[in-house]
């Protein structure tokens, strides 16, 4: 189950991916691993305990609720930024007359629907794409063989290490590292044991397939594919079938379209999760609809324009989201062992 | 909307309390008394018959027979009741001081089925049940003698559910023999039935039928508590209980399957599945349903499997295009024309061209004119409703076409969506809602609106369960076991596992992929012809 | 729970009648199948000319649902003007004379005039990529004459002649001696090191009073610019390199009686390797050819080892001779049209950093030595020639 979940929240930034290697993909999985180790540790120690929980036992209520804001904060963002995302991706290439709003409020909607229905609905309806998305990356895969050209990965090592490890750094923020928002809602997994495992497996998977889209996408563009804001999109622009089946690129957009549908409301239905339990609600149904307008807002608010995106999304991300990936995660972790926290009640 | 449920449920409960105003009664030793007791909760009406005679014992005794005619059998009555009460009764000896009642049940009355009773209101619901009750004057008790017997359908092949191959009988109206054509396919103890009463002026017998042993224990209780907090006044018709019972009392699609056929009760019940037959319908419920059942006819069983499979992929793609097609054929006509090939977006084009209104509103319109012309054609006698579906569909049709009001494609994908429609009767009816919703809804966003209206529809199905069991499975969540009889109709002998998803007991129907093997020599010498499936098993067995 | 279905049925409301924003009905559509460029004679703008499908008469008229009723008489196309000062601006100013919106998705050929493409055709081909409407596969051409009259130009054969025009680039391995080039290829170029770009080159001839369009020669582009041209056989010089030959006839004529004798190409690769340890460095390419014995004009017997060998041999320097042509000319224009600068970055990437700068001139001088292999594996229907006239 969470294996699904964690590849959907992972696989729609790939339009965001424009590295013309997939080194630094791998690099970013091997860092998303890094970066998935101290939530899960933390979660671990601290069975059946959110992130949130977990910060008031470890900071006590004052500062823990801070950090508990923080880590909220971060999930509220990455909606509003996957929102934006997709969006944006609407409006450029397919819808390109629709005012953004009417997609903000259907995208609302239908987020909002999944999120009332709970984290067992949506991760079903993640786990029935996810079924249809791998056979289309598959079948695509065949379709632009006649236009692939294996050339195109070369030269090999054309960047600098510097380079490399700056873009690696960026998979591994963005998308790798967003798992943390996992932290709120792994313990409503079922096999709780298996946390860290499941986790790992879903980063492996969705890398697998990150790099499979990836070679397609490099095959068949080659250095094109750097000019293009989405470039996978492009790249099924290129499938034409006996000069019939021509511009399908419509389809897998759709789908890519749906998991985007998904991560929103992961990020949406662990918003609203983390506030209701920071303010101690019985429930976090009412808190969907505000956040999710909250979140829409935001969306507008902090990414105008595409190119504010991709700036955010290649520069200032790294740097923007590392406390809330890796540093909050370790403190509460070191706090955790400082304090001997875990031992008398987490076994409980 | 529930809270005003909840009202008239506490309503219906009040009107309860105040109904049956004989409960309790018991029987006086007057005859007369009796009689009138009857003629006071029967009334007056002509079909129920009371008739007066003397029992020829050692002295006259009076007595009475109630039945009500058409429910019973005359040639029953006679042999068995009067012809041995009023004559053979002469040649008896019978002491005045000993038990006339038992004295009677044992050596006078022949007939199969007899019980005493000394209550009235059961008295009154064995008349009215068909049997037929005697009463004795002096005694406080009656008997009632079992002379069911009424003009029923003959077994029939049902006309909803035709196959090609496999067994031709179908359910009737009458209970018994709905039970008895269950009983002849599973010779097995275990299958039970349990009977109840339901609807308070209806008083529709319902029986609740399971395979013990196999059924998850914890539906068929639920099935049964669901069945007994129904109160209504009648019970008509099979979906009465539906409606009561089902999971999601607003969604579309249907949690509690329908069949009339045997094979596939039985069938079903050695999955595991709980089945209610209503008295007087000849489809029985069956419970938990998955979405995925609609799609496996009986004839998949009958046929070789690759067929079977083949088959089964068609229904999917056909229900596909049912909901699907109208909703593509607009979003690819308004929307993203670029998908179009070129040589097809021109005759399209032509074909288009002229005609007063946007795609939509045509296929929506048609979509609609399709509906009202297939209703006019079931509700109409059969020669009738044949003629209207030609004037409905060459007539106006063609002429709509050749009028220039809505292009030739738009008629295309209509009638093909018709056809694919009903490739799937089942689930036929959602087919429908769904295919208007997401027309219009690409109408309004184009394939957006058509994914918007797909993920609402999968969280929807995703979120639904059928007594417990999720209603998409074995899809999501995946149970991959499940899947040899959903993606494939596997060979009979490697659907070795009943569907998990259904949390039965006792979940092997045999070895895996035990098949018969060939007791005729091998005649290749390095392979025993038992071989393959051995192997398997072995395997199987290493892995665990 | 009664308000809250009252808010869906709003929303529904609301959508509905404020929905269809990029709706675009098909009646509404004016579907462009060919695209032409020339500059405005009075100045600056550009003067795009749209060559627009006319749906029932492509059908040959036949469903008169309304609208017209001309019968088979009207043209199936209609030829649209519009100037701008940019491409994009062309293209929606051709509303003032346009009933419908102009629709670009199906659009297959872009001709772009010699005047436009010698001044640049950059901004072309950025707005081509950018716009979410045109697609990557749509040819490109260049035409000395004016674009607009070439669109104009009836094809014989088809409805709609931009689409005869697609057709005909695209029976280019008929004779290997012209290069189709879509907008794809093309963009490659841009992004790739100092490849320089090729389109067909296309124009119109009058045979018997009638005009036609005939693909002749191969047009070379130094970044953006148009810079000059290749013939036919220079053009197949470049496909040999490119390994894009994929038939096409080679005619030898046998130097002892004089005879000629036509070679059909099955399958010909073409490889592009360097020599970098020593400088200059060498580029080497290598062709492999299978082919077919199609014709002779001579009485011998050719279908001997002997003979077959010295076939193989001609043939190879016929091609060869095909290549040096199109590398003196490359050479001369200073276009490396073959690609070397892309085989020198991606293979030696040091080496490439070092030659980076002076790319051009380096080329000028460039080494390349060429080796063919021929093999002539088959020899058609008849194992010897006809003859007519006895032994």
């Amino acid at each position: 189950m969470s294996f699904v979940m964690t590849t959907g929240l992972i696989f729609p930034p790939l339009q965001g991916l424009w590295h013309d290697s997939w080194m630094t993909l791998l690099l970013g999985l091997a860092g998303g691993i890094v970066f998935a180790l101290p939530y899960t540790t933390l979660c671990l120690r601290f069975p059946g305990k959110t992130l949130i929980e977990i910060h008031e036992t470890v900071f006590g209520p004052v500062i823990g609720k801070l950090f508990s804001v923080a880590s909220i904060w971060y999930t509220f963002h990455l909606g509003a930024q996957a929102g934006a995302i997709f969006i944006t991706f609407l409006t450029t290439t397919i819808f390109t007359m629709t005012p953004r709003y009417v997609f903000s409020v259907t995208w609302l909607l239908v987020v909002g629907y999944l999120c009332k229905k709970g984290i067992e609905v949506i991760a079903r309806v993640n786990e029935m794409l996810l079924v249809v998305t791998v056979f289309l990356i598959v079948g695509t895969g065949f379709l632009v063989l006649n236009i692939f050209k294996i050339e195109n990965f070369l030269p090999l090592w054309s960047i600098s290490l510097s380079d490399l490890l700056r873009a690696g750094f960026g998979t591994i923020t963005f998308p790798f590292g967003q798992n943390v928002v996992f932290g709120l809602l792994l313990p409503f997994l079922h096999e709780r044991g298996q946390a860290r495992k499941a986790v790992f497996m879903g980063l492996c998977g969705a890398a697998l397939f990150l790099l499979i889209n990836l070679v397609i996408t490099v095959g068949v563009l080659g250095e094109l594919g750097k000019i293009f804001i989405f470039p996978t999109h492009q790249a099924f622009r290129m499938i034409s079938i006996g000069q019939v089946m021509t511009r399908l690129e419509l389809i897998p957009s759709l789908i890519f379209l749906a998991m985007g549908f998904i991560k929103v409301s992961i990020a949406l239905y662990a918003a609203s999760l983390g506030t209701a339990q920071l303010c101690k609600l019985q429930t976090y149904r009412p808190l969907v609809f505000p956040i999710g307008v909250l979140m829409v807002i935001a969306a507008h608010q902090i990414y105008p324009n595409i190119g504010v995106r991709l700036e955010m999304v290649e520069r200032v991300q790294p740097i923007y989201a590392l406390p809330f990936q890796l540093l909050f995660p370790l403190l509460a972790l070191l706090a955790a062992v400082l304090r001997r926290l875990p031992g008398k009640e987490g076994q409980a | 909307m529930f809270r005003f449920l909840l009202r008239k449920l506490r309503l219906a409960q009040q009107f309860k309390e105040n109904a049956t105003p004989s409960a309790g009664y018991r029987l006086h030793k007057s005859l007369e008394e009796n009689i009138a007791l009857f003629r006071a909760e029967l009334g007056e009406s002509p079909d129920v018959a009371i008739r007066r005679f003397t029992l020829n014992l050692k002295k006259g005794i009076k007595a009475a027979i109630i039945f009500v005619e058409g429910l019973m059998d005359q040639q029953v009555v006679y042999d068995c009741i009067l012809h041995p009460l009023m004559i053979e009764a002469k040649k008896e000896t019978w002491t005045v001081d000993s038990d006339l009642l038992g004295f009677i049940q044992e050596n006078l009355i022949t007939a199969s089925g007899l019980a005493q009773e000394d209550r009235f209101p059961p008295l009154v619901d064995a008349v009215l049940g068909g049997d037929t009750v005697l009463l004795i004057d002096g005694q406080t008790a009656a008997l009632v003698v079992s002379t069911k017997n009424w003009e029923k359908r003959a077994i029939e092949e049902p006309d909803t559910e035709v196959t090609i191959m496999g067994p031709r009988d179908g359910f009737t109206e009458d209970l018994r023999t709905n039970t008895a054509l269950l009983r002849r396919k599973i010779n097995y103890p275990g299958l039970v039935f349990e009977q109840m009463v339901i609807g308070r002026r209806t008083r529709t017998t319902v029986v609740v039928a399971y395979v013990q042993g196999i059924a998850n224990e914890k539906i068929v209780e639920e099935v049964k508590a669901r069945l007994k907090r129904i109160n209504t006044d009648m019970i008509l018709d099979a979906n009465y209980l539906t409606e009561f019972i089902t999971d999601a009392p607003f969604s579309p699609f249907p949690t509690i399957a329908y069949t009339e056929r045997p094979d596939v009760a039985a069938a079903r019940l050695l999955e595991g599945r709980v089945a209610v037959l209503v008295n007087n319908t000849p489809t029985i419920l069956m419970m938990p349903s998955l979405f995925i059942e609609a799609f496996q006819s009986p004839d998949d069983y009958n046929d070789h499997f690759l067929y079977a499979t083949f088959i089964r992929w068609l229904r999917y793609l056909a229900f596909l295009m049912s909901f699907l097609l109208p909703a593509l054929f607009v979003a690819l006509t308004s929307y993203h024309q670029e998908l179009i090939p070129t040589p097809l977006l021109i005759s399209m084009a032509a074909a288009v061209e002229g005609t007063p209104f946007p795609v939509v509103i045509e296929v929506v319109a048609m979509g609609a004119v399709f509906e009202i012309i297939r209703e006019a054609g079931v509700r109409l006698a059969r020669p009738i409703g044949q003629t209207i579906s030609i004037v409905g569909a060459l007539v106006i049709g063609e002429a709509v076409v050749s009028a220039g009001l809505v292009a030739a494609p738009t008629v295309i994908v209509v009638a093909l969506t018709a056809i694919t429609s009903f490739v799937v009767p089942k689930q036929q009816e959602i087919a429908i809602i769904l295919r208007l919703t997401l027309a219009v809804l690409a109408g309004i966003l184009g394939a957006y609106g058509i994914i918007i209206g797909l993920l609402f529809t999968l969280a929807h199905l995703a979120s639904l369960r059928s007594f417990g069991v999720p209603y998409f499975s074995p899809v999501i969540p995946l149970q991959v076991g499940d899947l040899k009889d959903v993606a494939v109709r596997a060979p009979l002998w490697a659907m070795w596992t009943r569907p998990q998803a259904l949390e039965g007991q006792d979940s092997k129907r045999q070895n895996f992929g035990e098949r018969v093997p060939s007791s005729i020599a091998a005649e290749e010498p390095d392979r025993p012809p038992s071989a393959p499936g051995k192997r398997k098993k072995e395997e199987k067995n290493r892995k665990k | 729970m009664k308000k809250k279905w009252l808010w869906w049925c709003l929303l529904l409301l609301t959508g509905l009648s404020s929905g269809c924003w990029d709706q675009r009905e098909l009646e509404r559509l004016a579907i462009v199948s060919g695209i032409g460029i020339d500059l405005h004679p009075d100045g600056e703008n550009y003067q795009v000319s749209f060559q627009i499908i006319r749906p029932d008469d492509v059908l040959g008229g036949r469903g008169g649902t309304g609208g017209g009723g001309g019968g088979g008489a009207n043209k199936p196309f209609w030829t649209l003007k519009a100037e701008g000062k940019t491409v994009f601006d062309a293209i929606r100013n051709a509303t003032f004379e346009s009933s419908r919106r102009l629709f670009l998705s199906h659009n297959e050929v872009v001709i772009i005039n010699e005047e436009v493409a010698k001044k640049g055709i950059f901004p072309i081909i950025e707005f081509l990529m950018r716009d979410a409407e045109p697609r990557l596969s749509e040819w490109l051409l260049v035409t000395p004459d004016q674009a607009e009259k070439v669109l104009q130009v009836e094809s014989k054969l088809e409805k709609v002649p931009a689409a005869g025009i697609a057709h005909q680039l695209q029976t280019y391995h008929a004779t290997s001696k012209v290069r189709a080039v879509s907008l794809y290829d093309f963009a490659n170029h841009f992004v790739q090191k100092k490849t320089a770009g090729t389109m067909p080159v296309i124009r119109i001839v009058e045979t018997d009073g009638e005009k036609i369009l005939k693909l002749e020669k191969t047009a070379v582009f130094k970044e953006d610019k148009l810079a000059g041209d290749l013939d036919y056989r220079e053009t197949r010089g470049l496909l040999w390199v490119l390994g894009e030959v994929r038939g096409g006839i080679i005619v030898l004529e046998l130097p002892d009686d004089g005879a000629t004798v036509s070679i059909e190409i099955s399958e010909a690769t073409g490889k592009i390797s360097a020599v970098v340890k020593e400088r200059p460095l060498k580029m080497q390419v290598e062709i492999d050819l299978e082919a077919i014995l199609g014709g002779q004009s001579t009485e011998q017997n050719l279908v001997t080892p002997e003979k077959t060998n010295f076939l193989e041999k001609l043939t190879a320097e016929a091609i060869t001779g095909e290549v040096e042509a199109a590398l003196s000319k490359a050479r001369q224009l200073g276009a490396d049209i073959f690609g070397f600068a892309e085989h020198l970055h991606r293979y030696h990437p040091q080496v490439w950093k070092e030659l980076q700068k002076e790319w051009e001139s380096y080329f000028r001088q460039l080494d390349v030595t060429i080796k063919v292999k021929v093999l002539i594996a088959e020899v058609g229907l008849t194992r010897r020639p006809a003859i007519l006239f006895g032994e």
